[in-house]
């Protein structure tokens, strides 16, 4: 950049800092400034000590009171996370690969699926699962348990899922799922204990339907949904977004 | 914080007494990893302050409600991001609130971000004077109220509409019948001289 230039975009960006540090440039003019900032040093104390200015305003607001019942609705969806990225183990997203070092929601953040999921604030329908139907059927046993709904792009207030166990064969039953990703499936794992999910050898694209789970079922597994190119995959490499336990 | 990091689990109880005695930067790294008991005390050390910004800038209960909420579950699935030599947890998750209730009230008609409150004063902490850490806040809240009040009230006006707001330079030139570049200029100056007489009180708050 000639001098000239420099000391253009210098005196834009003294001009526009205050502006810059409260957020009130818009996007063209933001990024000037930005790259201007990215190579003078005195613009960039400059930002610095506005930016000390700036980050005591918020300490400004008038103190309110959080409503308790906030912590609830936060913490619901939170801990329903933590459950599922505990559920997901240390296999979820892991193709042959080295073994995983540790499970977390830091190796499931490093995930772009994740990553790009959670910074597009996608919606989150956090279901609390729990037994809605059940009983003697013919013999057998038949527990309906809902499922959680996590992570689901284009998701609606109607979607759910819910999950139809009887000796030991399992029915999906999915609705308002909304159109799996471009060129991508839904599909369906099967979680023992702590091992890694195993293909269920189901994959479905239907947006509302009962999908038979071709993988048996036991009393403690847990039932997860990825989406997964065509075919499917011999290991997520998605995060869940239905996470179903029969009870 | 080795120690620290050892007792990384994933839970949903904040039974862990342990945890309390942690700095927020500690909770942190374990949120991180999927603790969600860590991340309760990061909640519940900082959702008054959080919404306390949320509801000055958004002025209705419900949408000050789902900013926070967006903000603290950004803040749980981003722990990762958060970077210590950045400034404090409680800096990054208010620049989180503020972040989200901007893009709120930009989502929102302009005439319906007026920060009229329109659920009176039912809530405010008036009686309320829990800890030693809350009175220290009541005091670092007045003493920056207090430096904006002593600024030249055009460059209060345009780095309240500004930052609490969320309107932009031309935004408020319109409102104000003032050249961007004047109010560009306001915004600098103000937020210099906030600078000053703050003095050294936000190192002491970070």
């Amino acid at each position: 950049m000639s001098g000239e230039a420099f000391t253009r975009a210098h005196d834009e960006t003294a001009e526009a800092l205050g502006a810059y540090v409260l957020g009130a440039l818009p996007d063209d003019e933001a990024a000037r400034v930005q790259a201007h900032l990215g190579e003078c040093e005195r613009c960039q104390e400059d930002l610095a000590a506005l930016r000390l200015a700036v980050d005591a305003l918020p300490r400004a607001a008038p103190p309110v009171q959080a409503p308790p019942a906030l912590k609830e609705r936060v913490m619901s969806v939170v801990r329903a996370e933590a459950e599922l990225l505990q559920a997901a183990g240390e296999g979820a997203d892991r193709a042959p690969a080295p073994p995983p070092r540790r499970r977390g929601l830091g190796a499931l953040l490093a995930r772009p699926a994740f990553a790009a999921a959670a910074a597009a604030g996608l919606a989150i329908a956090a279901i609390v699962g729990f037994v809605i139907g059940g009983g003697a059927d013919n013999g057998g046993s038949t527990r309906t348990v809902q499922a959680r709904v996590l992570s689901v792009a284009g998701a609606g207030p109607t979607t759910s899922a819910a999950l139809r166990v009887q000796d030991h064969r399992a029915t999906l039953m999915v609705r308002d799922m909304p159109e799996p990703p471009a060129r991508k499936v839904y599909e369906v794992w099967v979680k023992h204990g702590a091992g890694a999910p195993v293909p269920a050898g189901t994959t479905f694209v239907v947006r509302s339907g009962d999908i038979p789970i071709a993988h048996t079922v036991k009393p403690g597994d847990q039932v997860l949904v990825t989406a997964e190119p065509g075919g499917g995959s011999p290991a997520p490499t998605s995060p869940p977004m239905i996470v179903a336990r029969p009870a | 914080m080795s120690d620290g990091m050892s007792r990384a689990r994933i839970s949903g109880s904040s039974g862990d007494s342990g945890l309390h005695r942690l700095a927020d930067e500690d909770l942190m790294q374990l949120s991180s990893r999927g603790d969600a008991a860590a991340f309760q005390l990061i909640y519940e050390r900082h959702t008054d302050a959080a919404y306390s910004l949320a509801y000055r800038m958004c002025g209705r209960r419900g949408v000050a409600e789902d900013v926070t909420q967006e903000a603290f579950l950004a803040l749980w699935r981003s722990g990762t991001r958060y970077d210590r030599t950045r400034g404090s947890v409680r800096t990054w998750v208010l620049g989180i609130v503020h972040n989200r209730a901007i893009d709120a009230l930009r989502r929102s008609l302009v005439h319906d971000r007026r920060r009229a409150s329109d659920e009176g004063l039912e809530e405010r902490f008036e009686a309320r004077e829990r800890t030693d850490v809350e009175a220290a806040r009541r005091e670092e809240a007045a003493s920056v109220r207090a430096a904006l009040d002593e600024l030249p009230a055009e460059q209060q006006k345009v780095i309240e509409l500004a930052y609490f707001g969320g309107f932009t330079h031309s935004e408020i030139a319109e409102l104000l019948d003032a050249p961007i570049g004047t109010i560009k200029g306001r915004m600098r100056l103000g937020l210099e001289k906030l600078r000053g007489s703050l003095g050294g009180m936000q190192e002491a708050m970070s």
